[in-house]
């Protein structure tokens, strides 16, 4: 067991540098394993990952411990920043649309695609932004369905209709682009 | 849990029994082991998450550093910088913190004080002498002895 989290958020509220530096330390890696797949693109979920950890400098007041944990927090305002700017860029996808075709994942991806990473990356992308984070929070990052639908702001009930409508689109897909090959 | 809920657990959860929701991943196990058509529904899901596996995700190299190097000052350190901008050694910044309620001191007590002596000093204001001899005794024609 660790240094309190709860002394380390005082901390670092109070502007204690090295207390929130071991906050960075820790959620560091989980955190930056969301944004990237939300974002795909290095440079844009670099800014997202940083703006994310200044809101927990400078924000770091109105996180209560009592009512969340504080991976459930920061994935919460990482989500957010993600939705935001895919709005702010004309990104987002509709989530009642049609099933999304090759075109989607982009050109120059389908010419790079060397790896069946790349292959998922591209799939991920071509999904909704909430299914596509539902998927993320649940599958990669251990969040329970709870933590996972207060993130979105959705019942966990509407969460799971996310992440089976989500894994559809997924499963079609791949199997399109296998096919393909 | 049914064969029903079941599905619906995979299709939304995936195929890792950890993913689960914890209340129903006992009963879900328990099916799964039981009954042959969740195993075959369960192999049938399985491909994806095998898929989903494969993405894998490495931290940006220096993205800790550039996060802390990135912190928005806290005011103080921004008055001084904006004041004194090459302003490099840590030893010197307490020094300036400490000596800017002075000068904020010092100008207040100025102006303060600029104001008391604007009060103590002779009117030239006509009307207000005027006002100052009208309760002046002398102007009334009662006359003031000295004993």
């Amino acid at each position: 067991m660790g240094v309190d989290e709860a002394d380390l958020i005082r901390r670092s509220v109070g502007g204690d540098e090295s207390a929130y530096e071991l906050l960075v330390e820790q959620h560091l890696p989980s955190l930056s394993s969301y944004v990237m797949r939300m974002m795909a693109n290095a440079a844009e979920a670099d800014d997202i990952i940083q703006e994310t950890f200044i809101r927990l400098w400078t924000d770091g007041y109105k996180y209560k411990p009592g009512s969340a944990k504080l991976t459930t927090w920061l994935h919460n305002i990482a989500h957010n920043l993600c939705i935001d700017y895919f709005r702010k860029h004309n990104r987002l996808i509709a989530e009642e649309g049609e099933q999304p075709d090759a075109a989607v994942i982009g050109p120059e991806e389908n010419y790079i695609r060397h790896s069946l990473g790349r292959h998922i990356q591209g799939a991920m992308m071509a999904i909704p932004e909430r299914q596509r984070s539902a998927i993320i929070m649940c599958h990669y990052q251990g969040l329970s369905n709870r933590d996972a639908a207060s993130v979105i702001g959705v019942s966990v009930e509407a969460l799971e209709s996310l992440m089976a409508r989500g894994r559809k689109k997924l499963r079609n897909i791949l199997t399109l682009d296998w096919q393909e090959e | 849990m049914n064969i029903k809920r079941f599905q619906q657990l995979l299709e939304a959860y995936g195929t890792r029994e950890e993913n689960w929701p914890r209340e129903e991943r006992e009963a879900a196990r328990m099916l799964l082991q039981s009954n042959s058509d969740c195993e075959r529904l369960f192999q049938q899901y399985q491909q994806l998450d095998g898929y989903l596996d494969e993405y894998v995700t490495r931290i940006p190299a220096g993205l800790g550093e550039k996060i802390l190097s990135g912190l928005p000052m806290p005011l103080v350190d921004r008055i001084i910088s904006w004041l004194i901008p090459d302003v490099k050694s840590e030893i010197w910044k307490p020094a300036i913190a400490g000596s800017l309620p002075l000068v904020v001191g010092v100008i207040l007590g100025t102006s303060t004080l600029g104001s008391l002596l604007d009060a103590t000093e002779p009117t030239d204001n006509w009307e207000e002498e005027i006002y100052l001899l009208a309760l002046d005794d002398t102007a009334n024609g009662v006359e003031v002895f000295d004993e």
